[in-house]
């Protein structure tokens, strides 16, 4: 598993602390124990291979968002186009659409979506 | 004590080592016998195969089992009961093959000298048991870590429903815990393949399998050092498995059951190496698991039925032992290297000395018609002893050999009497021509002595010089005659006696099962038995009157009795029992009291024993071989009778009952390793007229 993959199990956990954080470890402990019905060096044993992989941190014993949920899998996202489509998002979308036709209102949204990020590009360059 | 407490451990060890050692040796024939049935069986329901694995079970557990005619199973005590003591060790395979080139190899590098403490065997026997012990328990802690960093693993999981958890970390669906199963699945696993797992380890779980493998697991443990137990481990996990399937999709349609094979593909992983605990889902053997599957139907009842009568022939081929046949005890006697011998076991004086303690009627043992109290097969082996072969030749290895004993019937000796050579003694040949021994080396031959008869003769090595000794029990004398043993050192040249003409007769025998020299001293009137042991050389007692100091304990062999004539030898001269203190000749017994435990396959060698002497000492003796000898004194306060050794270290207590003593294992400091408690010791002899 690199970097940007969570198993299930990971990603349930990672959901709680993104929906509670920031909070104390011992408080992180009772919640897992609550939802979870995890003990205490479980909980501490996966917070620590997420702070591994850059989301969370625990700063002393607090702990803290790294990386949000949303820049996190998009970041996956990213990754896995990168991987599968060498890079080429019409690739990917073609995949994603194959079978499939856009709607009116998806095709304005992404029309919209583009004229905005190529509003940006002249700002960000190689993205 | 921590000595005392690491003996009695050993001696409860040991014993059990060696009967696990044969359950695992018998287990080996019921394992190959699966393995053919499996082959033969193939099309046959699992189910079917459980029935054979629970008594291979049985049989790597269990000790004891029931006889039968029909069993194929060569030998259930590869390992005769106490191997570990005897004097000549062997092993009963039950392969003739196996045991006449195997056992000759053991007799000459086992078997323990006579008169030394180290016995070879015993020794093996000890290692092993605790090398065994150590494998078993690294097991046992190997599983157990494992189990717990397991536990660790998968303490990170998810609800999935009743009894269902899901994991990150894990490569195949598992269950864990015996009283509360668990299913953990892979948190990858395919959605489609979720029900034919979930199906599947539900069925593990209402089949109890993971009380199956783990019991499976401990019986592997306690017989890690067999090969063929690991492969019957192997085996029966893969059974396990196949049967689980069988069980699913005994109701399932073709299209459920491509869907069930589907998923098993889907979970198979390429090289996986095989746990042992916990049972999973994709490991073992899929391809022949989906081959099973696909190809599953109704067993028809003619399979079920041939399974069925293969199953009841395996279990009495196979649960039950072998009848202990005659030709074993031939096997367990013959051993030495003779060219023919005819004269087989004799049966020595055993049921008379019996007789002589259970009924003190002063009935003359001697008198004892042979034959008289036989079984069948004694009644063969006694007819075939009237052939005596005319001329023996002997390889002496160590062990007393025996070269004829007429003690229970005398037969009708061939015109020139009957000879022996001995490859130690090349160009010599002894001859017994009914009123003498004597040497013959070429041309001339040397009176050893004269006697009319003479009982029995043994070739044994007494002065531990490695060339045997001719031990011989004549009748000497005219007139007054008595039983004499005599020690023919043909090598030096010197000879040595146990006589004392009215007072005792000296008998020798050589009892069957216990390749040792047994000497008896008994009262020359009533014939009562007064004393027994080993025939040794007493080292102790120097004679003054010996040339050479290195021969003190031998007279040189013109001083050799012959008939009639008494050399004014002192009395219990050179040849003596063991143990020597107190003096058996010159100090008065009050008793002698013996304790014959009647479950023992070896009675003379382990005849439990005590002697009390009437000035307050006594003797006791725990089996002829033992080197352990108590001394020390008895005190007798109203029934209860003491005896407390001199090194303080044992207290032996005992109840009187009638003439005997009844043993009390209470004693704080008894050794009750070897005697049970209750045992009785009946009073063999009281002398009269002595001293």
């Amino acid at each position: 598993m690199n970097d940007l993959e969570l198993g299930t199990v990971q990603a349930r956990f990672a959901d709680l602390v993104w929906a509670h954080a920031p909070l104390p470890s011992g408080e992180l402990v009772k919640l897992c124990e609550r939802e979870l019905n995890w003990k205490k060096p479980t909980t501490y044993t996966v917070l620590r291979k997420l702070c591994e992989k850059g989301i969370f941190e625990n700063i002393g014993g607090t702990v803290i968002v790294k990386m949000s949920r949303e820049d996190f899998y998009a970041a996956q996202s990213r990754q896995y186009v990168r991987e599968t489509f060498h890079g080429s998002l019409p690739a990917f979308i073609a995949a994603f659409l194959s079978g499939r036709k856009l709607s009116e209102k998806e095709a304005a949204e992404i029309r919209g979506m583009i004229d905005s990020f190529r509003e940006e590009r002249t700002q960000e360059p190689g993205s | 004590m921590p000595q005392n407490i690491i003996m009695l451990f050993e001696d409860n060890l040991i014993p059990f080592f060696l009967k696990l050692l044969n359950m695992s040796i018998t287990a080996i024939w019921l394992v190959l016998a699966i393995v053919l049935l499996r082959l033969i069986l193939s099309r046959a329901p699992r189910r079917i195969f459980f029935l054979l694995w629970a008594a291979l079970a049985l049989r790597l557990v269990c000790p004891f089992s029931l006889t039968s005619a029909l069993s194929l199973i060569p030998s259930a005590e590869t390992l005769p009961k106490g191997i570990e003591y005897a004097q000549k060790p062997e092993i009963h395979s039950g392969i003739a093959v196996l045991n006449s080139t195997v056992n000759p190899v053991i007799a000459e590098t086992m078997a323990p000298r006579p008169v030394s403490s180290v016995n070879p065997v015993q020794v093996l026997a000890a290692a092993g048991a605790y090398l065994w012990l150590a494998g078993a328990v690294l097991m046992l802690l190997w599983s157990l870590i494992s189990r717990i960093r397991l536990h660790r693993r998968v303490s990170a999981f998810l609800d999935g429903g009743e009894g269902i958890r899901i994991c990150d970390d894990i490569p195949s669906p598992f269950i864990m815990g015996l009283f509360h199963p668990v299913i953990y699945l892979p948190s990858d696993l395919p959605e489609s393949a979720v029900p034919a797992v979930l199906a599947h380890e539900r069925a593990h779980i209402s089949r109890l399998d993971h009380w199956k493998k783990s019991a499976a697991f401990l019986l592997l443990t306690l017989h890690w050092f067999n090969p063929l137990i690991w492969l019957a481990f192997v085996l029966f996990c893969r059974d396990v498995e196949l049967a689980c399937d069988e069980a699913v999709i005994r109701n399932y349609s073709r299209t459920e059951r491509t869907g069930y094979s589907q998923a098993l593909l889907d979970l198979s992983l390429p090289g996986h190496f095989p746990a042992f605990y916990p049972p999973a889902f994709g490991e073992i053997g899929v391809k022949s698991r989906i081959r099973a599957v696909l190809r599953y139907r109704r067993p028809a009842a003619w399979i079920i039925a041939v399974s069925v009568l293969f199953c009841t022939a395996f279990i009495f081929c196979f649960m039950t032992d072998p009848m202990t046949e005659g030709k074993e005890t031939e096997t367990m006697t013959a051993g030495r290297e003779t060219e023919t011998i005819a004269t087989p076991v004799t049966a020595g004086r055993e049921p008379e000395t019996a007789s002589a303690a259970e009924s003190q009627s002063g009935k003359s043992p001697s008198e004892t018609a042979p034959g008289s109290s036989k079984t069948a097969t004694e009644e063969q082996e006694y007819r075939k002893k009237e052939a005596v072969p005319e001329h023996s030749s002997f390889k002496f290895t160590g062990t007393p050999i025996r070269w004829f004993d007429f003690s229970d019937s005398y037969p009708t000796l061939p015109e020139s009497g009957i000879t022996a050579e001995l490859d130690c003694f090349p160009g010599v040949t002894f001859r017994y021509s009914g009123d003498g021994v004597e040497a013959i080396e070429e041309e001339s031959s040397t009176v050893l002595y004269t006697a009319m008869p003479v009982w029995n003769i043994y070739f044994a090595d007494l002065n531990m010089d490695d060339i045997p000794e001719l031990c011989s029990c004549a009748s000497i004398g005219s007139g007054i005659i008595s039983d004499q043993i005599i020690a023919v050192d043909y090598k030096n040249q010197a000879a040595g006696l146990l006589s004392d003409r009215m007072k005792y007769d000296y008998r020798l025998s050589m009892p069957e099962g216990v390749p040792q020299l047994i000497a008896e001293k008994w009262d020359y009137a009533s014939q009562k038995l007064l004393r027994r042991g080993l025939l040794i050389l007493d080292m102790q007692e120097a004679s003054s009157s010996a040339p050479d100091p290195s021969y003190s304990f031998f007279l040189p062999l013109e001083h050799t009795l012959k008939a009639g004539q008494k050399h004014g030898l002192p009395h219990g001269a050179d040849l003596n029992f063991y143990p020597i203190d107190p003096d058996p000749v010159l100090d008065p017994v009050k008793g002698v009291y013996i304790w014959k435990d009647k479950k023992s396959q070896y009675p003379l060698l382990t005849d439990s024993s005590f002697t009390l002497y009437e000035k307050g000492l006594f003797v006791f003796t725990l089996n002829p071989l033992s080197s352990y000898m108590g001394f020390g004194s008895w005190t007798q306060e109203g029934d209860r009778l003491i005896l407390t050794t001199d090194d303080g270290l044992y207290e032996y207590i005992f109840t009187a009952e009638g003439d005997g003593y009844v043993y009390d294992a209470s004693a704080p400091k008894g050794y009750t390793n070897w005697i049970p408690d209750g045992a009785v010791f009946t009073l063999t002899t009281v002398p009269e007229g002595q001293q």
